[in-house]
């Protein structure tokens, strides 16, 4: 039996405006006390009268435009009704008809659409009762509706880690999944020997990108064991809804998936339509900043591997600090400076207006007489200190020796002096470490440990 | 009119606005709704050809508002909780929603 996987994915990201969605309300919900954040509208009070929020829209944009889509000029708002208790106005506004944005791509994978919603309160079962908290009630979500082309577990983890890398680029989302600000619901079905499709199912409740990619392999191998036995095949009626367990790590079956009539959605009549007009649009994708693929092909152009390449645009902030003090073309630079933000200072927080481009240059242009450990230190003192390394480096006497004659001066002193240890060492080559100990000592650490091994080697064959 | 109005709809219609409808008052409630469905039926009579939907009546676009917080009309916790049947420790309480 061939078995391939249909797997399409419903992405929520909750944006990080400072206020709600239609409301004026302190849009922070973690860690709050439960509702006090809260307004008439956002606890569905009657009477209450939703406005939605400028820059939660053209976020929404925003995100559209760097997902490829077409920006739909004219939009509206609609109710998606249902019932349940963290739902305050028994319907959430949604769009459905004319989202933001339609028709995007994300690489391979076709994007349905982007549209632009409102999150529910937040629900806390304990004790046989459900405790309601209305704080998140009507924080603004954006869903992002992909088409079915994702055709396994690592690609759907793949495309989420790649429209998280987006989101956070656009500084619109902390799209923290184990926070719940980026949520996943898969749908996934198979094609059973390209002409027979299993009924489809949504996976609800995934809280971990882990979670993710587990629930679709344990969906696909249930559906593709369902199959063998009963043969079902999708119809207009059998999608069903499933939700995963962590501790069990599967899934089980909800309720019936409510099709999308009986939503009743219909237009908002409390919000008129909005319309962004071309320019506007434009104005928006103006502040659309260089995202992660750009990048990436920038810096392989510099000479970089991918290893790097990737790891240097994985984060956005990150990446300009390296735009920051590359300003030419030099791959031998550019690896230079990769290698010290890679490593040392990914160990600290930096902030770019403390980056200063030129003491990079002048450790690299005197990176021959200073020891690996030494530009280490050098870099993060450099930062910290805010003072020239060069100026640290003669201070701290760093600058190694690596003049052959002063070397071999010193060189001959300590054979003279260690007569035992140059014995040693005709007996067993592997001993001259504690020779070269001894260079590095008499040059008051300064000597450059490569340099004294071979002058030690020279004088003691000449011997 | 042909009946439209099945005992399933009702069904229906009443999960869906979680009305709790007894098994015997089914039939009583279709053969209710029946006429009253009728009623809005004539508005399908309307020739609405060149007719624009109408989701709207203001006349209005595009009405929107900065991202500023309001603290002005945010309640306090216990006004928020003003209103409600039951709560406990900040909390709204109901009845719980899932079963484990
Ligand atoms: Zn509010």
């Amino acid at each position: 039996m061939k078995i391939t996987p249909i797997i399409g994915l419903e992405v929520h990201v909750e944006l990080k405006t400072k206020s709600k969605m239609f409301c004026g309300c302190d849009a922070e919900h973690f860690h709050t006390e439960p509702n006090t954040h809260t307004c008439p509208v956002c606890l569905g009070l009657p009477g209450a009268l939703p406005v939605p929020n400028k820059k939660a829209c053209e976020w929404c944009i925003k995100l559209g435009l760097a997902l490829g889509c077409t920006i739909n000029e004219e939009t509206f708002f609609e109710r998606k009704n249902y019932f349940y208790p963290d739902l305050a106005k028994s319907y959430q506004i949604s769009q459905l008809q004319k989202p933001f944005c339609i028709n995007g791509k994300l690489e391979d994978v076709r994007i349905n659409r982007v549209h632009q919603e409102e999150d529910t309160g937040k629900s806390v079962h304990v004790n046989g009762e459900t405790l309601l908290d209305f704080n998140r009630s009507g924080v603004p979500l954006v869903e992002i509706v992909s088409e079915p082309d994702i055709k396994s577990p690592e690609d759907a983890k793949t495309y989420l880690l790649k429209i998280q890398q987006i989101v956070r680029y656009l500084g619109i989302s902390d799209a923290d999944i184990e926070k719940g600000s980026m949520r996943c619901e898969p749908t996934i079905n198979l094609c059973i020997d390209d002409e027979f499709y299993t009924p489809l199912v949504e996976i609800k409740n995934v809280a971990s990108l882990t979670g993710v990619m587990t629930a679709i392999q344990y969906e696909i191998d249930r559906q593709a064991e369902q199959y063998s036995q009963d043969k079902i095949t999708k119809n207009s009626t059998n999608k069903t809804t499933r939700g995963w367990d962590a501790d069990k790590q599967q899934t089980f079956l909800q309720r019936e998936k409510e099709g999308s009539a009986d939503y009743r959605y219909f237009p908002e009549p409390d919000i008129p339509p909005i319309i962004f007009s071309k320019e506007q649009v434009e104005a928006i994708r103006a502040t659309l900043p260089e995202m992660p693929e750009a990048k990436i092909a920038k810096y392989k152009t510099l000479g970089l591997s991918d290893y790097d390449s990737n790891l240097l645009s994985e984060d956005s902030y990150f990446s300009s600090i390296f735009d920051k003090i590359i300003t030419d073309s030099d791959s031998v630079y550019a690896k230079f400076v990769a290698n010290l933000l890679i490593g040392p200072l990914k160990t600290i927080e930096i902030t770019i207006d403390k980056i200063n481009p030129e003491y990079f240059k002048n450790l690299f242009d005197n990176k021959d007489q200073l020891s690996s450990s030494a530009i280490k230190q050098l870099v993060l003192e450099s930062y910290d200190k805010q003072v020239d390394p060069l100026i640290l480096a003669k201070q701290q006497n760093l600058f190694q020796v690596s003049d052959t004659n002063k070397l071999e001066e010193i060189a001959k002193d300590v054979i003279a002096n260690n007569p035992k240890a140059v014995a040693d060492y005709q007996k067993n080559p592997m001993s001259i470490g504690f020779l070269v100990g001894q260079v590095m000592k008499s040059s008051g650490g300064s000597a450059n440990p490569q340099v004294a091994k071979e002058v030690l080697e020279k004088l003691l064959v000449l011997n | 009119m042909s009946s439209i109005i099945t005992s399933d709809v009702i069904v229906k219609v009443a999960k869906l606005a979680r009305i709790n409808i007894p098994t015997e008052k089914v039939d009583q409630f279709a053969s209710q709704l029946e006429p009253i469905l009728e009623h809005f039926e004539s508005l399908s009579k309307v020739d609405t050809t060149n007719v624009v939907p109408t989701y709207q009546t203001t006349g209005l676009n595009t009405i929107l508002r900065e991202d500023i917080i309001d603290t002005e009309r945010m309640f306090t916790q216990s006004e928020a909780l003003s209103n409600a049947p039951q709560s406990s420790n900040g909390y709204f309480v109901t009845s719980a929603t899932i079963k484990k």
